[in-house]
């Protein structure tokens, strides 16, 4: 084909109207490799759901019911009804419950239908964060930034929010890390002041400050875990041992600089997301026990990986905002275009390689 | 009560798995299309051998033949992955490299955790009488170990990997569809220096850049856009032009099947 043909071509013709091209498919970006990261932990809680006990009674009556103890009726009662329906019905239940996780799971990962996914996702995440955890115990007033608190399933929730696919693609657009895109870097900061921040002010609660309730904490979750792990766990009890007010403190003095650190510079808040990042682990490893997932069933790694998830979230994309200048001139005649099929390369399909294609050798 | 139909379900979906990825070897063969060969051919060996897992009356080869045979397949997929850094290294030459370098990756993983169901999980070896429908969820020392949940935390990251991989067809498709095929797209640029390259020509040489076409009368040249690069084997499912593929996005719905049952096996039978 000649150039003439394609400039011929390119007058008055655009390729939307020509092709009714599907939206380019593009390599994953930070946002979308956080998506996928949430997906994959959904696809891990919907097969831990698929363990054998989860469609047995004790699912309900075993797991759901003690949920209620200490909540307010508003709680309690949701919890109890839940859990004598899901004992009654537990093969159902069982099977229902790992179905949704595993959509979600599915609908993150499947480009199309991230939003409606993530959409589920917030409700489903919700649901479970008032029945299954019984609102992370904070109105029962045991909870403890050490062992969940305020919760797995709310960070589902608040993840799916941060990370949901705004208009703005643009890596470097607004404050420059991804959870700044969905409503800006202010209040995605405040979202993360307030969740670290009421971290800091939960261990600081009256029942964590007792001389004994960071050492009980951690021992209860030793109990049922593998050896090399429960050792830890009673190792750093032992260390805690009678100093629950000084242990809470020390906590809530990390969790008040990993809360204020967000307003640091971009520099400064990297660390601040290390830091952020190491207490998640330490929390995961030593308070949550990774969430029970070795010690037997477990429906979730607990909050651990999803507080790193969110920090990865907050990660500054660049260090120092670009130089604002005058826009870029516009290019006369740019456009997309087409070129008929003559003009097409005639591409390489082939290449010596390192694997092996049937029918071609 | 035990969720006996799940495990039955599986070991069906694992036979069915198997058997197309059989079918792929035999029609790429006869009809010329392009298929990978090393994996479908683990596909079918995964398929089986995890149906046996799954229900012990479908229990084909021993333990020990397919441990030889696991570990065989680890070396060529670490091989095949030792080939592709030295000659493509980490970074390559266009926006999915990712998926490109993973592809290997994922399935030496796949195939290093069938070796590891074999020799560490009780299911698949002494235990496998009783099939895993009737397992108990206590942990085992396996699972102590946290390797089984390693194993399938990474199983489960290359299924989502690979889930998000699927609409890169839905475009070559498009693309490829219609009255009038092989349409490029061109993005109009500033002009260049006279003398552009051919598109033709540079595409033929395999250039990373885009091609250059001039454009008479407009003073403008046209740049292909990423169509002009060149392929290999362990990326060609992921090349839009390649239409002698067969069957892209159902070689992906294998290795996203491979990945769960694989996952759901190693968590459940811990």
């Amino acid at each position: 084909m000649s150039a003439g043909t394609l400039a011929g071509v390119t007058r008055g013709w655009s390729l939307r109207r020509v092709v009714p091209r599907a939206e380019p498919w593009c390599a994953p970006d930070s946002r979308r490799i956080l998506q996928l990261s949430l997906a994959a932990v959904w696809l891990f809680d919907g097969v831990l759901q698929l363990q054998p006990y989860m469609f047995t009674q004790a699912f309900g009556t075993g797991m759901i019911a003690p949920m209620a103890h200490g909540n307010p009726a508003v709680v309690a009662d949701a919890i109890t009804w839940s859990a004598r329906v899901t004992a009654g019905h537990s093969m159902l239940a069982g099977t229902a419950f790992a179905s949704i996780q595993l959509l979600i799971a599915v609908g993150i990962a499947w480009r199309p239908t991230v939003r409606a996914a993530l959409t589920v996702s917030v409700v489903w995440s919700l649901g479970v964060w008032w029945i299954g955890e019984g609102a992370g115990d904070l109105f029962a007033g045991t909870a403890s930034p050490l062992t969940g608190a305020p919760g797995a399933a709310l960070l589902y929730a608040l993840l799916a929010v941060l990370l949901w696919p705004s208009r703005s693609d643009d890596e470097t657009a607004g404050g420059g890390f991804v959870a700044d895109r969905p409503f800006g870097a202010l209040p995605a900061r405040l979202i993360w002041l307030v969740l670290w921040g009421g971290l800091g002010a939960l261990s600081l609660s009256s029942g964590n400050r007792q001389p004994e309730a960071v050492r009980d904490a951690i021992n209860t979750m030793a109990t049922g875990q593998p050896h090399w792990l429960s050792s830890l766990d009673q190792a750093v009890a032992r260390e805690v041992a009678g100093r629950g007010l000084e242990a809470s403190v020390v906590v809530a003095v990390i969790f008040g600089l990993v809360a204020l650190g967000i307003f640091a510079p971009p520099r400064m808040v990297r660390g601040v997301l290390i830091l952020a990042a190491a207490v998640a682990t330490a929390i995961w490893v030593v308070g949550e026990g990774f969430g029970g997932v070795f010690a037997g069933p477990a429906t979730d790694p607990n909050s651990g990986p999803l507080l790193i998830l969110l920090a990865a979230a907050f990660w500054p994309l660049r260090l120092s905002r670009p130089a604002a200048g005058p826009p870029a001139p516009a290019t006369p005649g740019v456009s997309s275009a087409i070129i008929a099929a003559g003009a097409r390369p005639e591409l390489p399909t082939e290449m010596p390689t390192p694997g092996l294609t049937a029918g071609q050798r | 009560m035990r969720p006996t139909w799940l495990v039955e379900a599986l070991a069906a979906v694992m036979l069915l798995t198997a058997a197309y990825c059989l079918g792929r070897l035999v029609f790429a063969r006869v009809r010329a299309r392009s298929t990978h060969v090393d994996v479908d051919v683990a596909h079918v060996a995964m398929g089986v051998a995890m149906a046996g897992m799954l229900l012990p009356s479908l229990r084909s080869l021993s333990s020990g033949i397919w441990e030889i045979l696991f570990a065989a397949m680890a070396v060529w997929f670490a091989l095949q992955i030792v080939h592709f850094v030295r000659r493509w290294g980490v970074r390559g030459w266009d926006d999915d490299h990712l998926h490109h370098a993973s592809h290997y990756a994922t399935h030496l993983a796949m195939v290093v955790a069938m070796l590891y169901m074999f020799l560490a999980l009780p299911v698949a070896g002494s235990v496998a009488a009783e099939g895993m429908s009737t397992m108990s969820s206590a942990p085992s020392a396996a699972a102590a170990s946290g390797l089984p949940l390693i194993f399938a935390f990474v199983l489960f990251v290359a299924a989502v990997w690979y889930g998000d991989s699927l609409t890169r067809f839905a475009r070559a498709r498009t693309a490829g569809a219609g009255p009038a095929p092989a349409l490029v797209v061109l993005e109009l640029e500033q002009p260049e220096p006279a003398g552009g390259v051919p598109a033709a020509e540079a595409a033929a040489g395999g250039r990373d850049a885009g091609a250059l076409l001039p454009v008479a009368g407009q003073g403008q040249v046209a740049t292909v856009v990423a169509r002009s690069r060149p392929t290999f084997a362990g990326a060609k499912v992921l090349c839009a032009h390649d239409r002698r593929w067969l069957a892209p996005r159902l070689e992906i719905a294998t290795h996203i099947t491979m990945c769960f049952t694989m996952g759901y096996m190693l968590i459940v039978m811990r």
